[in-house]
């Protein structure tokens, strides 16, 4: 089914046209949703609210640009949010992280590059704003000017939130570069 | 260093997968919500207390385990005996009650990885002994009240004393197992009886299928003789909604005359240090302690540590100086354990703000700004005391538990107090820390420290050790070259990240539609009209070139720049060679001039392109030209000679004029010509007009 029949299933409320459309975005959001939430728990809520929303919605909404766009804009939303709204817990939890990366010095943080994906933690590193630059341009796949309007920003802040992002991240994978 | 491109293309691989635990969980509430947008009333709740089950770190490895002990420990009673012909739950106890021991070997399986833990029980004496899967050997006497633990990472027997609420019994984790069972009461059970012989032994097996309503159904086994109504076997299994095996516990008991009697009977090695805890030292008096121990240190100049961890079997090793009165922090570590002699080095520069990182495979030394919030790396014995004193409340709400305990141990014929400062969440230790203190200077001179089940959860689980030596040193190092770093190493400073925010407002703000330009060349004197385009976007043109690249680099100590009050940005780039034309661009740099105070225009840009140039040291740039031909090049100068402004007082370059010496052996040396000179105007100027 293309993108389009899809659409026009979903906002009938078929089950299966919505079926299609999770299973072949769910990867790009749940990507999305970790790298802005830096929390697998927190981007599996983040992306089950969106799905949930979005088909709650059928009938009643209008797409304007692709469906993709407008998951991961969604997704993005609501990421935001949820930082927004960070409980106690989601505080404290994140200091702890920070802590735990942090006590044993670069050590540590080479350990734990030995063991996850390095490029997700020198992301991580990256700040929010950049983060989320980064992720919705290369795995959302948005333009910068779709980014700008996003996030409420000039297409230019975008650009030089994605370079200095990527800057940052190169930096953090210098210490890792093995030749 | 990785170039853009390919960081990117690393960055959009670096994808995540969804659990199809969470497929199912969104699709089935997407079914719940197209459903009641259909005006279906019908809808499906969700079980924690599966879902719980599945997810909880605790029951990963022995959910058979967990759900054994429910069994055994209250649910069947709660029913007495469902069925008058199954044996009921008070026979098995009443004959376990008579054997010497009771052997469980648990075996969990999950996403294909084995763990076994081992229990040994003596009923009457009321002693258990645990062996789990990452070593730790426990054992609790419940009649005299005490409790042992051996810790493998630390090679340390801890000796406690039980607390009044622990009873002898078979139902832990307590907390989880309440919930279950309050669950289990609105759940719908079927119990199956089946009958029939293993090793001519009679045998009954009680199937209880647990109907969860959810996605998850679980099903659990007994295996009881009918003679001796000793239980041999349990399992646990659950499935998901089409009937596949996710998780399975199996639970093997036999009942041996001889148990262990000591640790040591379980492992543990002779060596290994005992640990009992003083009663007499609240954790009160432990905390103040500690913070001895903390302004002692704090007391000193320079704190110097050799940090060992192993991995994988690989030893990572590095070394850390911090200056105390300043927190500057220096920093060496062997980051590729196999390439020998290969240090990493960073120093941060709390003074200055600004952090120094060396890196030994491209031989140059980054400086970057440091951000405000950046709190660096402290020494050890920082975080634990900051994380009970400044973050209790924090973490007290967050469900996080810090404990800290002081006991007096003998170790390698030494007399120290050792500090044991440990973090837990939901009951899980997350950290541990192990200081060994001299007990007359109170100063650490060891310390280990464990993070458990780091990375968190993305990662495959356990956790990393990290042993520390101390020495308290009158002086240290100064500068990053001081702890190794080589005195060719290429130095590059990063750009301040408001620098390009600033630059790039300035030039969205140049409005190209209401200017001009008119250029005048070397060849051809008349003036011609040519596109505004070049000065906004060209990239050696003048006012606010593109600034894209990414190797664009600070030169902090440009003369031209610092005796004229601007930026001096300076970007490389690699010669190269076309064979299809048999054209070469030469190896080259090119240095732009920003002026801060007239809207981040740029003013001036140097090019300076050669045949030999060796910029950053690396063969790459210079590999695509003949090094056996003499060294030519040239320069190129673009500079704003006259600047005006709008009338929104937005500045912008006026008359830019570009001079260049060609392409010559002599280049250095020779003059620089005029090529051209291009004018910029404001619509309505009367220059225009001509």
């Amino acid at each position: 089914m293309d993108e389009q029949a899809l659409i026009s299933q979903y906002l009938k409320g078929d089950m299966k046209a919505l079926e299609e459309i999770y299973h072949l975005y769910k990867t790009t959001m749940f990507t999305v949703a970790c790298c802005m939430l830096k929390s697998h728990e927190k981007a599996e809520d983040c992306v089950h609210d969106v799905f949930v929303k979005f088909t709650g919605q059928a009938g009643q909404i209008k797409i304007k640009s692709n469906l993709k766009s407008y998951l991961v804009s969604s997704v993005a939303n609501r990421a935001r949010d949820m930082m927004r709204k960070r409980t106690p817990d989601s505080d404290a939890s994140e200091w702890i992280e920070l802590e735990e990366a942090s006590e044993a010095g670069p050590l540590l943080k080479l350990l734990k590059f030995e063991e996850t994906q390095e490029v997700y933690q020198a992301l991580m590193h990256c700040q929010l704003d950049q983060r989320e630059v980064i992720t919705l341009r290369l795995h959302g796949g948005l333009t910068f000017k779709q980014i700008a309007k996003e996030c409420g920003i000039s297409t230019s802040t975008a650009k030089s939130r994605y370079r200095y992002g990527l800057e940052k991240l190169r930096n953090h994978l210098s210490s890792e570069a093995t030749s | 260093m990785k170039n853009n491109e390919s960081l990117e293309q690393q960055l959009k691989q670096c994808q995540f997968e969804t659990t199809e635990g969470l497929d199912r969980k969104i699709l089935r509430d997407m079914q719940v919500e197209i459903k009641k947008r259909n005006n279906d009333s019908m809808g499906l709740q969700a079980d924690p207390i599966w879902r719980r089950i599945m997810n909880h770190r605790m029951t990963k490895y022995a959910t058979a385990a967990v759900v054994l002990f429910i069994i055994t420990a209250g649910l069947f009673s709660r029913f007495g005996s469902i069925d008058g012909a199954s044996i009921a739950l008070a026979d098995i106890r009443a004959a376990m009650s008579h054997v010497p021991w009771m052997h469980m070997s648990i075996k969990g399986i999950e996403h294909g990885n084995d763990a076994v833990e081992e229990h040994w029980i003596r009923f009457d004496q009321k002693k258990w002994f645990t062996k789990t899967n990452r070593g730790k050997v426990i054992y609790i006497d419940y009649i005299d009240r005490i409790r042992y633990e051996h810790d493998p990472d630390v090679n340390v027997i801890e000796k406690t004393r039980l607390s009044n609420k622990a009873q002898f019994r078979m139902s832990t984790p307590l907390d989880l197992m309440e919930e279950i069972v309050q669950e289990a009461d609105q759940k719908d059970y079927q119990l199956l009886i089946e009958e029939g012989f293993v090793d001519s032994k009679k045998i009954q097996i009680q199937t209880l299928k647990i109907d969860t309503n959810d996605d998850l159904d679980g099903e659990i086994e007994l295996v009881v003789d009918v003679n001796s109504k000793l239980l041999i076997k349990g399992s646990s299994r659950l499935f998901d909604q089409n009937g596949n095996l996710v998780k399975q516990g199996d639970v093997t008991f036999d009942y041996p005359k001889q148990g262990p009697r000591n640790l040591y009977d379980l492992g543990v090695p002779d060596d290994a240090v005992l640990k009992e805890f003083d009663s007499s030292v609240s954790t009160e008096e432990s905390k103040l302690y500690w913070a001895k121990v903390v302004d002692t240190i704090y007391g000193k100049h320079w704190v110097h540590t050799k940090d060992t961890a192993t991995m994988n079997g690989k030893t990572y090793s590095a070394e850390s100086w911090k200056h105390i009165p300043t927190n500057n922090y220096f920093y060496k570590s062997k980051i590729m354990p196999d390439k020998n002699s290969m240090w990493h080095l960073e120093f941060f520069d709390y003074t200055h703000k600004k952090m120094f990182i060396y890196n030994p495979f491209e031989n140059d030394i980054t400086i970057q700004e440091m951000d405000n919030d950046y709190s660096g790396w402290d020494i050890p014995v920082d975080k634990p005391m900051a994380m009970i004193k400044k973050y209790a409340d924090v973490m007290e709400e967050a469900g996080y538990e810090a404990k800290i305990a002081v006991s007096a141990i003998n170790r390698e014929n030494h007399k120290y107090k050792m500090v044991e400062i440990e973090l837990y969440k939901d009951n899980q230790i997350k950290r541990r820390s192990i200081n060994y203190i001299d007990p007359e200077t109170y100063l650490v001179m060891e310390s280990i420290e464990i993070f458990f089940d780091n990375p968190g959860k993305r990662g495959a689980g356990g956790g990393y050790k990290i042993t520390k030596s101390y020495v308290y040193p009158d002086h240290g190092p100064e500068d990053i070259y001081d702890i190794g770093a080589p005195r060719d190493a290429s130095v590059f400073e990063k750009i301040e990240e408001t620098f390009f925010e600033k630059y790039y407002s300035y030039k969205r703000a140049f409005k190209q539609d209401y200017f001009y330009l008119i250029e005048t060349t070397e060849k051809d004197s008349n003036n011609q009209l040519v596109d505004i385009q070049e000065i906004v976007e060209g990239d050696d043109g003048l006012g606010w070139p593109s600034l894209e690249d990414s190797d664009l680099t600070l030169i902090s100590n440009d003369m031209y720049a610092n005796n004229n009050d601007l930026i001096c940005l300076q970007c490389l780039y690699a010669g190269f060679k076309n064979h299809i034309n048999n054209t070469e661009r030469l190896p080259g740099r090119i240095l732009y001039y920003i002026d801060p105070n007239k809207d981040y225009i740029c003013v001036k840009v140097r090019i300076e392109q050669n045949s030999k140039a060796n910029w950053k040291n690396k063969p790459k740039y210079v590999v695509s030209v003949d090094d056996q031909a003499n060294e030519y090049g040239s320069y190129d100068i673009h500079e704003v000679k006259e600047f005006s402004q709008t009338k929104q007082g937005q500045w912008y370059p006026k008359v830019i004029k570009h001079y260049s010496t060609g392409v010559k052996d002599d280049y250095k040396d020779a003059p620089q010509n005029l090529m051209s000179i291009k004018t910029v105007l404001l619509e309505g100027d009367p220059a225009l007009s001509k």
